[in-house]
């Protein structure tokens, strides 16, 4: 927790199978001012990247074909606990929000969503995180 | 004495020994004038050779012939069926073990034996017709015994006949009916259980065919274990005394394989009660089952079917959403670039955006007729404020009127309308409608909303009026049914013609009506009704006075959080809460919100409607359980389900409390007083 703040801009990372979504949340972010964002197209990596990098917020992807969002959160679940981290579903399917929160997620967006939108719940649960 | 005209013999043929015999035929006075003036019965008289002597009235009626015609002419055997009195001789020779003639003495024999002889036979009158006759024949004789003649009385027998006949004909068409059933075993038994009849369907169902049955025990038909229990005695008695008996269980068939029966036992009785066997009608179920499983897998497929349209139609507009997820983020972010897209580059840009939002919207209401369709959508009614409703959707709809340089007219009066209704989905519907009314308007013209309340019918209309094209009342016709864009197709205006379907399907699912007036160049009119409620009433500050004095009780101001879409609970629960200084109010308007309020704010007590958009009450509350943080908060239920079996599964689910709509103050603020307790103490324990 008090490592982002110490490094002075929240790490954000967006885990998504589809480049183009992950450059559009990239940028987006980027734009919103947010320096630290990294993303991966692998699934695998998350769990093993968060405890190297220690995230403050995670963007995630449900549908990915390797590993899904779930299998991802569950992974997580296991180090959560040593290294607290915010996970933001992002999904297609506004079917699965309930799903999504019970298996581990802090909050959920459909898609397609607005960017302004976007920046304003990364910064409303980063400030949650915070508080 | 007057002697009666049918017994004049005809002038002329009188001989000395007929006025004997006459003369002693009078003296037998057995014959009596009455009866031989009945028109009712042919009495004749002959002599002892047979020769027709009398021929009454009757006769003469019946048979067509005057007296003068027959009298010491013929004999009766004349006016006989030649072929039945050949067959009466044979008969009686052979009965009586004397050659008998065919003639008269067919027709008299017995009865000059002191025999009493009635017998049916056929009389052939004068114009050759028949008719079937009971005849009575008595032998008259004198003082000394001799047999000096024969009397016939004959009775038309037509009527009794064609009777018989018809009971012949009910009779052997029943049987041939019975007989003809194959789908069900129709089987008599007589007194005793032995097998006395065996239809076609007896056959098909047991494989027995009549021969090797008739006669046989009905205890053949039962498993031997149900026959060394007694069962057949058992279903005998039971008809026996009760008349009718049904049974169900396992039977036999000729090879010994069992099937599933079912039988109805009748007990036959004439008409001086005795027994006279059974009636057993037999239905294999093993067949009705093999049909029902058919129809049951024929469901199964149909459903299966329609699940998959549904799962289709779900996964399609998922897989869809993640590409125009990119088309429209990819344009948002080169609107809002730095530096900015030329004007032309801008103009393009706004271009996708539309079609994207277009596209989606169209996604969505293709979803939305899936979901309604499959029977999936539910409904949660309840009091449903227009006024404040009608002010949420102008909002929301008011940018794109002044793109259009349209202007927006709310209701004229300020008069509380309230309908029961589900409130996400007459907010679509109204959306819907204003949308149309924007999209499809003239430039410079105007959208008017207007609510009124019909006491007659207990509904309350809302009408959404455009000036737009109108239109012409065969395209009215077409409104609602999908992909009916009425030639606006070209007209490069957006909009997916499902809009209008869903809104009449989700107005009648809240027991509404959906309708249009339109005039071709003034403009149309939308309108919805829906079933008008009683408001929602605010508290009296009375009302307030006993929770205020509560407060002193708690210490340090308290958290609670209020999970609420509609706007009209909120603001009443608002103004409960803004009189407790004690009290701090925070509100979330779905589920996901309120939990994720809960898990940031940590209030001392959650007040959760049940019928949220999305997430449901119940889902968050389970969310809030599992969480570890949010597992000790109290949570009290506020719905507009009140049967006893909502209450039951609210409480059954761990809430709190469970409170009824619409709140009622006293009930209310007493529940927040016992949780606001309650929060005190578990989290005085837990530390």
């Amino acid at each position: 927790m008090s490592q982002s703040i110490e490094a002075g801009s929240p790490r954000i990372l967006i885990v998504d199978d589809q480049k183009s979504n992950v450059r559009l949340l990239e940028q987006t972010l980027r734009r919103a001012g947010y320096a630290e964002v990294s993303s991966t197209v692998e699934p695998r990596d998350v769990a093993a990247m968060h405890l190297e990098h220690h995230y403050d917020l995670i963007l995630l992807d449900l549908q990915m074909p390797e590993m899904t969002g779930f299998e991802v959160m569950a992974q997580l679940q296991e180090v959560r606990a040593s290294n607290p981290v915010s996970i933001l579903v992002l999904s297609a399917d506004a079917t699965q929000t309930k799903t999504a929160l019970e298996e581990g997620a802090d909050s959920f967006m459909g898609k397609p969503f607005r960017l302004p939108e976007v920046v304003e719940r990364v910064q409303s649960m980063l400030r949650t995180q915070g508080a | 004495m007057t002697t009666p005209a049918a017994l004049r013999a005809p002038p002329g043929r009188r001989s000395s020994r007929s006025l004997a015999r006459k003369k002693a035929l009078l003296k037998t006075g057995a014959l009596q004038n009455a009866i031989l003036n009945s028109a009712n019965f042919s009495s004749i008289a002959t002599d002892d050779k047979g020769v027709i002597q009398l021929f009454n009235v009757g006769a003469e009626r019946m048979l067509g012939y005057s007296a003068a015609e027959v009298v010491d002419r013929i004999t009766p055997a004349d006016i006989s069926d030649p072929q039945e009195v050949i067959a009466r001789a044979a008969a009686l020779s052979l009965e009586l073990g004397t050659a008998i003639t065919p003639g008269f003495e067919a027709l008299a024999f017995k009865a000059s034996r002191g025999i009493e002889d009635i017998y049916e036979l056929t009389y052939i009158r004068k114009d050759g017709t028949r008719f079937p006759a009971v005849v009575s024949v008595t032998a008259l004789r004198d003082a000394s015994l001799n047999v000096i003649g024969y009397l016939l009385i004959g009775t038309d027998n037509s009527a009794r006949k064609l009777a018989e006949e018809k009971l012949r004909w009910t009779e052997s068409s029943f049987r041939l009916m019975v007989e003809s059933v194959s789908d069900y075993a129709i089987v008599m038994l007589d007194p005793d259980g032995l097998v006395a009849s065996w239809n076609t369907g007896a056959q098909r169902i047991k494989g027995y065919s009549a021969d090797e049955i008739l006669g046989r025990h009905f205890s053949s038909f039962y498993p031997a274990d149900d026959v060394d229990s007694g069962k057949p005695q058992r279903d005998l008695h039971a008809v026996t005394t009760g008349g009718r008996h049904e049974d169900e269980g396992w039977r036999v068939r000729k090879d010994g394989s069992l099937f599933w029966a079912n039988i109805v036992f009748t007990a036959i009785r004439d008409q001086a009660g005795n027994l006279r066997g059974f009636a057993k009608l037999t239905r294999d179920l093993t067949e009705r089952n093999k049909v029902e499983a058919i129809l049951t897998n024929a469901r199964a497929v149909a459903e299966t079917a329609n699940l998959a349209k549904s799962d289709f139609l779900s996964s399609m507009s998922h897989e869809l959403r993640s590409p125009l997820n990119a088309i429209l983020g990819f344009a948002q972010l080169m609107e809002s670039d730095s530096p900015p897209p030329t004007p032309s580059q801008g103009e393009s840009i706004i271009q996708i955006l539309n079609a994207g939002w277009y596209l989606l919207e169209l996604i969505n209401e293709v979803l939305d007729l899936a979901t309604i369709e499959s029977g999936k959508l539910s409904m949660s009614l309840e009091p449903v404020l227009l006024n404040d409703l009608l002010l949420e959707c102008h909002s929301m709809v008011e940018p794109l009127a002044q793109r259009r340089n349209l202007s927006m007219l709310l209701p004229r009066s300020d008069a509380p309308y309230c309908v029961n209704a589900d409130r996400t989905r007459i907010k679509q519907v109204l959306i819907n409608l204003l949308s149309n009314a924007i999209k499809y308007n003239t430039p410079g013209g105007s959208v008017a909303v207007d609510c009124s309340a019909n006491a007659a019918t207990g509904r309350v209309r809302i009408t959404v009026t455009d000036t737009g094209a109108g239109l012409p009342p065969e395209k009215v016709a077409q409104l609602f049914q999908p992909f009916n864009r009425l030639g606006q197709e070209t007209g490069g205006v957006e909009g997916t013609g499902i809009g209008l379907v869903v809104s009449k399907r989700l107005v009648e699912l809240m027991a509404g009506v959906i309708g249009v007036e339109s005039t071709v160049g003034t403009g149309s009119t939308f309108w919805v009704e829906l079933p008008s409620t009683a408001p929602l009433t605010m508290p009296s500050p009375v009302d307030l006075v006993p929770s205020i004095e509560l407060e002193g009780a708690l210490e340090g101001v308290r958290m609670l959080l209020y999970v609420e879409d509609n706007p009209a609970n909120l603001k009443l629960v608002e103004r409960l809460i803004g009189r407790r200084s004690d009290v701090r109010l925070l509100s979330a308007v779905d589920g996901m919100r309120g939990v994720e309020l809960a898990r940031k704010h940590l209030p001392d007590v959650i007040l959760m409607d049940i019928n949220l958009s999305g997430m449901s009450g119940f889902d968050a509350l389970k969310l809030l359980r599992e969480d570890k943080t949010t597992a000790h908060i109290p949570v009290v239920a506020l719905s507009a389900n009140a049967m006893p079996r909502d209450i039951q599964r609210g409480m059954d689910a761990g809430f709190f409390r469970y409170l009824t709509k619409p709140i009622k103050v006293t009930e209310f603020m007493a529940a927040l007083n016992v949780a606001l307790a309650f929060a005190k103490e578990s989290h005085v324990s837990v530390n």
